[in-house]
């Protein structure tokens, strides 16, 4: 049987959109991949980094069956009286550490300094403190949400998602064209271009269903702030309490943590607590977000919400009790990251990751194989692969170096301009290489 | 075998069951991280033999069943899905 010549075309065209998609897009989506894949292990690098570089541990592993944190608070109000838009964190495991989050505002944004104090809340103490925002975890969050660009860095990484979904539909559309008589999982060893095409479709294949839930999650997570805005997408646990007071009375108001532990435990016995913090703006809030063990549902989506001053709940949110889209939208940032099934997800994530940034990579080389010949290039095309892989991986690694050793304002002003800048250059370069080719007269035909 | 059936097997049957493979693998580990040793797990683990089975010796009916099985598997799962 013959394919006829619709059927020819329609090929021809998905393979020209996968060609082009995979080769625009493939940079960003392979370093979305790379990072990703180390990303997974954000909470489990921090807990270690914890532990080794700043040397605090919990005196009990037993978990108690309420935090307590109120003396700490106490010490930490004592010490930074100025302390403001203060975050509580939980440890998700026992044995792990608490932290207060807070900022000390400055004359100016320049003199306001953010801190982070480590808690043991089973002894209740202070046990250190760090600079939040420069540490490894957040690079490694923030280069792969928004390849440290601030201004639209999350908008491009949900675009190179959107490109992946793309790539991942169409991959899989024109596989059985490619394959012909080649059997799964066969590998063909004539040439290096034949052995890396055919690794790209086999592993391509493979990992197919991961890497359209990683590329689907992650488009929407990457768009969703401007996405939310221009719909009107309500998050499930978005709760708008009423002002009911001045933001300073509000602000001065004293919060019994201790308390709102034993309320929280009593309103939603199955949340277990991630983070707290207590409103400025008026409201005289306390809200608890934490997750419910079992659940495939983004970390701290569950929350209750308590009047800070009569200590009664104001709003649930039970994801286990909501509707189908609100369940569908809290899915997604689980799926995504591997946040579901302990290690051994996150290990089988990281694997499958690095899979996805194989493919980008063999995708670029059997491109610049297929291309050789008619652009007679000085270097060799494994050639070019390395010095590009080289140099992202030396970006990547003297970004983190700046984010952790200087400041993250200094290393997201450089990833700005290096993003924005190659950006600006890649668009310039295709627009005048696309001018060019029209100028150029066509070879008539004799 | 004649191509017809190659293309049914190598072309649509094992993408298909890398899918189905994929999403059970996932599903497995969820369930053996979450402690939740029923049925569900060992129906799991069995789909995901019969799976692998079916891409590696390139068997119609090991493939059709395990995509088939697993399926009827998720979407109960889904549908009485308590939380």
């Amino acid at each position: 049987m013959k394919p006829n010549n619709n059927d020819k075309k329609g090929h021809n065209l998905l393979w020209k959109i996968h060609h082009w998609a995979g080769l625009y897009t493939g940079i960003v989506i392979g370093i979305l991949c790379f990072t990703g894949a180390v990303a997974v292990f954000i909470p489990e690098i921090d807990g270690w980094v914890q532990r080794r570089y700043y040397s605090v541990y919990t005196a009990s592993q037993a978990t108690p069956a309420l935090p307590k944190i109120d003396n700490s608070f106490a010490e930490a109000k004592k010490q930074y009286p100025k302390m403001s838009g203060l975050l509580i964190e939980m440890p998700d495991k026992p044995g792990g550490i608490a932290t207060f989050s807070f900022a000390v505002k400055g004359k100016d944004k320049q003199s306001s300094q953010s801190y982070s104090l480590f808690v043991d809340p089973v002894q209740d103490k202070i046990l250190g403190s760090r600079d939040r925002q420069n540490s490894l975890a957040n690079y490694l969050r923030q280069m792969h949400v928004r390849l440290y660009e601030g201004f639209w860095g999350r908008q491009l990484v949900g675009l190179a998602g959107v490109a992946f979904i793309i790539v991942t539909i169409t991959g899989f559309l024109i596989y059985g064209n490619f394959m012909k008589k080649q059997p799964y999982p066969k590998i063909r060893k004539k040439n290096l271009r034949i052995l890396l095409a055919d690794w790209h479709k086999i592993l391509g294949i493979s990992a197919l269903a991961f890497n359209f839930v990683i590329a689907c999650s992650g488009a929407w997570l990457g768009l969703q702030p401007k996405l939310m805005q221009w719909f009107n997408i309500e998050a499930p646990n978005d709760f708008k309490a009423e002002v009911i007071m001045d933001k300073k009375e509000d602000a001065v108001i004293a919060v019994h943590w201790d308390t709102i532990f034993k309320v929280a435990k009593q309103e939603f016995p199955d949340l277990r607590p991630g983070y707290v913090r207590a409103s400025e703006d008026g409201t005289a809030t306390i809200e608890i977000h934490g997750s419910v063990d079992g659940q495939i549902y983004e970390r701290n989506i569950n929350s209750l919400v308590i009047s800070k001053t009569t200590y009664k709940p104001l709003f649930k949110c039970d994801i286990s009790r909501a509707s189908f889209r609100d369940k569908f939208y809290s899915v997604q940032e689980a799926l995504h990251f591997g946040d579901f099934g302990g290690l051994g997800l996150k290990i089988l994530y990281a694997v499958l990751g690095l899979t996805s940034a194989f493919l980008s990579i063999s995708g670029f080389v059997v491109y610049l194989y297929r291309t050789d010949k008619k652009k007679k290039r000085a270097i060799s095309p494994l050639k070019i692969t390395f010095i590009y892989s080289i140099l992202i991986l030396l970006i990547l690694i003297i970004i983190a170096m700046i984010s952790i050793l200087v400041g993250y304002r200094q290393a997201s002003f450089i990833a700005a301009i290096i993003v924005n800048g190659t950006l600006a250059i890649f668009t310039i370069y295709a627009i005048i290489n696309y001018i060019l080719k029209k100028m150029k007269p066509k070879a008539s035909i004799i | 075998m004649n191509m017809k059936a190659f293309s049914l097997i190598q072309h649509k049957l094992i993408p298909t069951a890398l899918i189905a493979g994929n999403i059970a693998l996932v599903h497995l580990i969820y369930l053996l991280a979450k402690g939740d040793y029923n049925y569900t797990l060992w129906a799991t683990a069995i789909c995901i033999i019969s799976l692998i089975i079916g891409i590696l010796r390139a068997n119609k009916y090991l493939l059709l069943g395990g995509i088939i099985s697993y399926s009827i598997l998720v979407l109960g799962a889904l549908i009485f899905l308590p939380a």
